[in-house]
């Protein structure tokens, strides 16, 4: 019955993980020039390499909400999830901290305005993001869920 | 090989085989969509642009150790600007070169461009112009009248 539970609970944080990674990635792979603005305003990626995480990083964000969706390998989508939400919220916290009121570029590649209190937002969003992949981690890795 | 590709950790193997897919995905994407996109060039390197934040702004303003130039049209600036501030108008900025680079000559000074509102670029426009000037310390304060406005810095205005 509690594994039964547990299963419900992997899967639902799976496709919730998916959808959100599914659309972070897919609002941002239409203009990547726009996208690499975004990461250029954060001032944390060196310059030689803001094109190519501009380029690259929504078709890894796709990739990962493929394989969360579909159960295909796994381990590495959850983990590779853990790392990028761990990064990005850091990233956030840094610009608050620094006091730059640039676009968070999470799930849109259009560069706004941001207050502080919306960035305040985007960190407690991105900490939910992080509980939910935290769990899957956990049962993944330690309980041995896994597909379906 | 075989060997050692049986004992790598599942985790490991997932996300080397997710980078990989990734990758070729954003390949074949770039190769078939025929999106215009250079991997190397940013615009921040091609003109060398730094942001800088509104308290580091108020601290050079307050230390005394930088210049601030308005980019807005002179008629603006002669309504109101930041206390201390030279106009160099995006409009008509190359008028200005002679007269900046002999009363500005040591390169290394420390030169803060504003605008006002988020979406204006006459700062970066400027901000071009001087480093191809040769200026190495160019920042852009973003937003920089309105938020000098709120916050009641020193500004002169003209009270028209």
């Amino acid at each position: 019955m509690e594994t039964e539970f547990k299963k419900h609970s992997v899967f639902t944080a799976r496709i919730l993980l998916g959808i959100i990674f599914f659309a972070a990635g897919a609002s941002k792979v239409i203009n990547p020039l726009l996208f690499a603005e975004i990461i250029m305003n954060y001032q944390i990626v060196p310059d030689y390499l803001v094109n190519l995480t501009a380029f690259f990083l929504p078709y890894l964000e796709i990739t990962i909400a493929i394989m969360l969706i579909s159960g295909l390998f796994l381990e590495g989508a959850v983990i590779i999830s853990l790392i990028l939400l761990i990064s990005f919220g850091g990233s956030l916290i840094f610009n608050l901290a620094r006091g730059l009121n640039i676009s968070c570029g999470c799930f849109t590649s259009v560069a706004e305005e941001a207050t502080n209190l919306d960035y305040i937002y985007y960190i407690a969003r991105d900490i939910v993001f992080i509980f939910i992949a935290s769990y899957l981690a956990r049962e993944v890795f330690f309980t041995k869920i896994s597909k379906s | 090989m075989f060997n050692l590709l049986k004992k790598t950790p599942n985790f490991i193997k997932d996300t080397v085989c997710i980078i990989l897919i990734t990758l070729s995905s954003g390949f074949l994407m770039y190769y078939f969509s025929g999106i215009e996109f250079s991997f190397k060039e940013t615009r921040l390197s091609e003109i060398n642009k730094k942001e800088i934040s509104f308290e580091e702004a108020k601290s050079v303003f307050e230390n005394k150790n930088g210049l601030f130039i308005d980019s807005r049209s002179k008629r603006f600036y002669e309504k109101a600007h930041i206390d201390g501030a030279i106009n160099i108008p995006a409009d008509n900025y190359l008028e200005y070169s002679f007269d900046f680079l002999s009363a500005y000559p040591d390169k290394s000074i420390k030169i803060i461009v504003y605008c006002d509102g988020r979406n204006c670029d006459s700062s970066h426009i400027i901000t071009e112009f001087l480093n191809d000037l040769g200026y190495e310390d160019v920042n852009i304060l973003i937003n920089g009248w309105s938020l000098w406005k709120e916050d009641n810095l020193p500004g002169f205005f003209t009270g028209n």
